[in-house]
């Protein structure tokens, strides 16, 4: 069951992270390319807990989560930062 | 370590929710109703998964989180697929 | 033509607008496409329109990633009118006559537009919000 479960979530992840990825490829919004990153790597972390079947306490499983949620925080930074900078609508 | 990983997780995930919420009621671009819906999921995930390290493993709950992450990320699919195009 | 109200805008011109996402923007691109050969800088620009010199360069920077301008690199940034088809120089034409006839009309249509989804997922981040817009 958690097989199945994991990698109906990993398959998922991944195809949110192309989507992203078109995203990015249609408005140049940085935000797009690091949020299909981020998701890329919560589909890495699926797979490795499919793969290891590990608890979450092991560093590789909450290491790369960490990542994948450090990618969205600079993401969000990221467009906070133009945004302020400029002062326009963008 | 784990367990700090697990909560900054959650409140990246719960800003996100709240940030597409928001975004949703100025904009009311479905998009974001199924993002701030995902996000959410992926946030009551990441705090059971702490819950799970601070208290004890449960090897039963796991299933339970994944199912929460499966059906999170459903629904964003199903608001890129559908949603994305005006 | 004479002035009618009910006179629809053309599709062309929609689908313009639709890549605007603000008066000034606008009026970058048309005071580009009056003079296609000059080269300005985010500076001249600034100080013919009256806008804040910093903002000026940024929206013509998202004029220059939508390929509605060109830019040659730099320090100092030259931007001119790209090379448009005939068919998108008709169409900014139109929208300069349009602007300047119908200015109210044009100015709501760049506000009210329908706006992209995936533009307001990437402005949801925006923690503090400075557009009276939902885009």
């Amino acid at each position: 069951m958690m097989r199945f479960l994991l990698g109906a979530t990993v398959m998922s992840a991944a195809v949110a992270a192309l989507f992203f990825l078109r995203f990015f490829v249609r408005t140049r919004d940085r935000l797009f390319l690091m949020f299909a990153a981020s998701f890329a790597l919560l589909a890495i972390g699926w797979i490795a807990q499919a793969i290891s079947r590990g608890s979450e306490g092991h560093p590789e499983l909450y290491l790369i989560r960490l990542a994948a949620f450090v990618l969205i925080i600079i993401a969000i930074a990221d467009k906070n930062r133009a945004a302020r900078r400029n002062g326009s609508r963008k | 370590m784990a367990e700090a990983v697990y909560i900054l997780c959650a409140v990246t995930c719960a800003a996100c929710a709240l940030l597409l919420f928001r975004g949703y009621s100025h904009s009311r671009a479905r998009l974001l109703l199924w993002s701030a819906l995902c996000f959410t999921g992926l946030t009551a995930n990441n705090i059971v998964v702490f819950l799970d390290l601070v208290v004890f493993p449960q090897a039963d709950l796991q299933v339970l989180r994944q199912v929460i992450n499966l059906a999170s990320m459903a629904l964003l699919l199903y608001g890129l697929i559908w949603d994305s195009q005006p | 033509m004479a002035d009618d109200p009910n006179e629809l805008i053309p599709p062309d011109v929609l689908a313009l607008i639709a890549g605007l996402d603000s008066v000034a923007q606008l009026e970058i691109l048309l005071l580009l496409h009056r003079e296609p050969s000059r080269q300005w800088t985010a500076e001249q620009v600034a100080g013919e329109l009256r806008i804040n010199p910093a903002a000026a360069a940024e929206q013509m920077n998202v004029l220059c990633d939508r390929q509605l301008l060109a830019c040659d690199g730099g320090r100092s940034k030259q931007y001119h009118d790209a090379a448009h088809t005939p068919q998108v120089a008709a169409a900014i034409d139109q929208l300069t006559r349009l602007y300047n006839e119908r200015r109210v009309t044009v100015i709501t249509l760049v506000f009210t537009k329908p706006s992209d989804p995936l533009r307001s997922f990437a402005d949801a981040f925006k923690i503090r919000r400075r557009d009276t817009r939902d885009g």
